[in-house]
């Protein structure tokens, strides 16, 4: 008398289920009909789905309104109004007569072979008519000393062009402007840029928004198994909260496909799984941006990565007293992953205009916990390519 | 098939009744094994198929219908069996035989009977059993699904055994070797 083993009491109710055929229910059907009549209720997101929407509609209003009203503070439109400012300065001068225009009249005691002298009389003359042809400087607006001096040769240059309009002095002689203006030119050339200090004064706090359009190629394993090529696509918002740090966050859309001959991945029965996964990849990150002079730059990024799971397909091969056999699998949004994979990623940075950065960011992330409808220790790595917009001007405080 | 999927993302009444009879039969024979009556097992098909015609668009025409189909089956006869768990009595039934079931003898027994053994079984029992056993979930994955420890899912797949082997005997001692 021998007794049943565990794999042979399997195997007979294993046989048993594959066997079963009920009959066909007519009546059956008369139950589910009344089922499809019935009203249900509206699903999750259904009913979330106007705050989600208020919330979001918010949100780039308060962006659409940050932008708005930084905007005067762009380059751009700054540059327009010194255009607008100057013309009607130089229509204001030509009606100008001598008395009026008494800013000329200090010019004769500029002693042309004074250098430091010349430069302070210049300046005194440019002063008061800087006010209409360069913009007033901010009290805490810092220039370097090359910037400094390229305004007063612009100024210089273009006191000679209200000069050809308002008649000059007889004491001033067009020479002595032109020398003037040699010995500006010259300072300014002769400036060494790298003796100027690189960063900007500490105790300032720069704010910002970004955002980041992602794509990388994506390759995936469980473990360090055979990888497989998937994809990634995504849209991350920044957040810089200091001059070279920054916390970003968004949704990085992920097809991963991977398999394994790990059976411990997958459980003691499985001889082999083939995944494929569509993620909803939500990242918290926080950046570091290293100081560089340049157009291109380097930072480093950590933080962690929460797995959306939308669609999970697997293959899986089981062994059994009849030979080995292949389940398919699938599961639908019903494994959510929060914070279970660490993201690394080192970056450089190429300034491609005022606003636009391009990046490219070699990353990995690595599971800190299993994952999925089977539990597996998911790897990624990939390069991120990626185009980095700034949404506002830097909002800077003392 | 194809067609059948179409209509029924279409909503029309006609595909989803063809689909419906089409599978009834495996879909049932699905929730038989996590029921405790046909009566139930019916009642958890219907539940089941209308979570396929709700969410017949997330269906992947790539992969099987019938793995799909499955796993809808199975999540909903998990669903029963939650519901099932709060009123149900955990106590084990009576195992204590001294004879043991033989080979020879099980192989007599119809499908239809095997699948009420396991019907027999407590729900915590029934659903470790059939999740590892026929349908091959892990412990892990069990644990997770019905929300207990791996080690409970252990546990009860050593318990459902003992169980099944013990309604196996006490038929070999009946007189015609057959099931209620």
């Amino acid at each position: 008398m021998e007794k049943l083993t565990d794999e042979e009491l399997d195997s007979v109710f294993k046989n048993a289920a594959e066997g079963n055929a009920p009959p066909f229910d007519p009546a059956a059907w008369d139950a589910m009909a009344q089922k499809l009549n019935a009203p249900r209720p509206a699903p999750l997101w259904r009913r979330w789905a106007p705050i989600l929407l208020l919330g979001t509609t918010i949100f780039f209003t308060g962006v659409w309104v940050g932008r708005t009203s930084t905007e005067s503070d762009s380059p751009e439109l700054t540059e327009k109004k010194i255009v607008v400012e100057a013309n009607e300065s130089t229509n204001h001068t030509e009606g100008l007569n001598d008395n009026e225009s008494s800013d000329l009249e200090v010019l004769p005691e500029i002693e042309s072979d004074a250098h430091k002298e010349s430069i302070v009389t210049i300046n005194s003359v440019s002063e008061s008519r800087s006010q209409n042809l360069i913009p007033q400087e901010k009290p805490n607006e810092q220039k370097s000393l090359r910037e400094i001096k390229q305004e007063e040769f612009t100024e210089v240059v273009g006191l000679i062009a209200l000069g050809n309009e308002v008649q000059l002095k007889d004491s001033l002689s067009e020479k002595e402007v032109i020398d003037s203006v040699a010995l500006v030119k010259s300072e300014v050339d002769s400036i060494d840029i790298s003796k100027e200090p690189n960063d900007k004064p500490s105790g300032r706090r720069v704010y910002g928004l970004f955002i980041r359009l992602l794509a990388s190629p994506d390759l995936s394993a469980i473990k360090f198994g055979p990888t497989q090529w998937g994809s990634n696509f995504g849209l991350v918002g920044e957040y810089v909260f200091s001059e070279r740090l920054s916390l970003s966050t968004g949704i990085i859309r992920a097809k991963k496909n991977y398999e394994s001959y790990q059976e411990e991945a997958y459980g003691a029965n499985a001889r082999h799984l083939v995944g494929s996964c569509s993620i909803l990849d939500v990242p918290l990150n926080f950046t570091y941006y290293f100081p560089s002079q340049r157009k291109l730059s380097t930072y480093v990024t950590a933080g962690a990565s929460s797995y959306l799971m939308l669609r999970e397909d697997y293959i899986y091969t089981i062994k059994s007293n009849s030979g080995d056999r292949v389940y398919p699998s699938q599961a639908i949004r019903e494994n959510n992953e929060w914070f279970k994979v660490l993201n690394l990623a080192v970056g450089v940075q190429y300034k491609l205009a005022p606003r636009w950065q391009m990046q490219l960011e070699p990353f990995i992330k690595a599971p800190l916990a299993d994952l999925g409808e089977r539990n597996v220790r998911l790897s990624s790595i990939g390069v991120f390519g990626g185009l980095r917009y700034q949404l506002n001007s830097l909002v800077k405080t003392p | 098939m194809h067609l059948l999927i179409q209509g029924c993302k279409r909503n029309d009444r006609d595909s989803q009744r063809l689909l419906y009879q089409h599978y009834y039969y495996y879909a049932l024979a699905i929730c038989l094994r996590y029921s405790r009556s046909t009566a139930e097992a019916k009642e958890v098909v219907n539940d089941g198929f209308l979570k396929v015609f709700d969410k017949i668009d997330q269906y992947n025409v790539e992969l099987p219908f019938k793995a799909w189909l499955r796993k809808i089956m199975i999540n909903a006869s998990i669903d029963q069996y939650r519901k099932e768990l709060k009123h149900a009595h955990q106590a084990p039934v009576e195992h204590a035989q001294l004879m043991h079931s033989q080979p020879e003898a099980v192989s007599n027994l119809s499908h239809e009977e095997l699948i009420a053994l396991v019907q027999k079984l407590t729900p915590a029992y029934r659903a470790v059993f059939n999740l590892y056993v026929i349908d091959g979930y892990t412990h892990r994955e069990i644990g997770k699904l019905l929300n207990i420890a791996e080690g409970t899912s252990k546990s009860n797949l050593l318990k459902a055994r003992e169980n099944l082997r013990s309604m196996l005997d006490g038929m070999n001692e009946m007189p015609y070797g057959k099931a209620n």
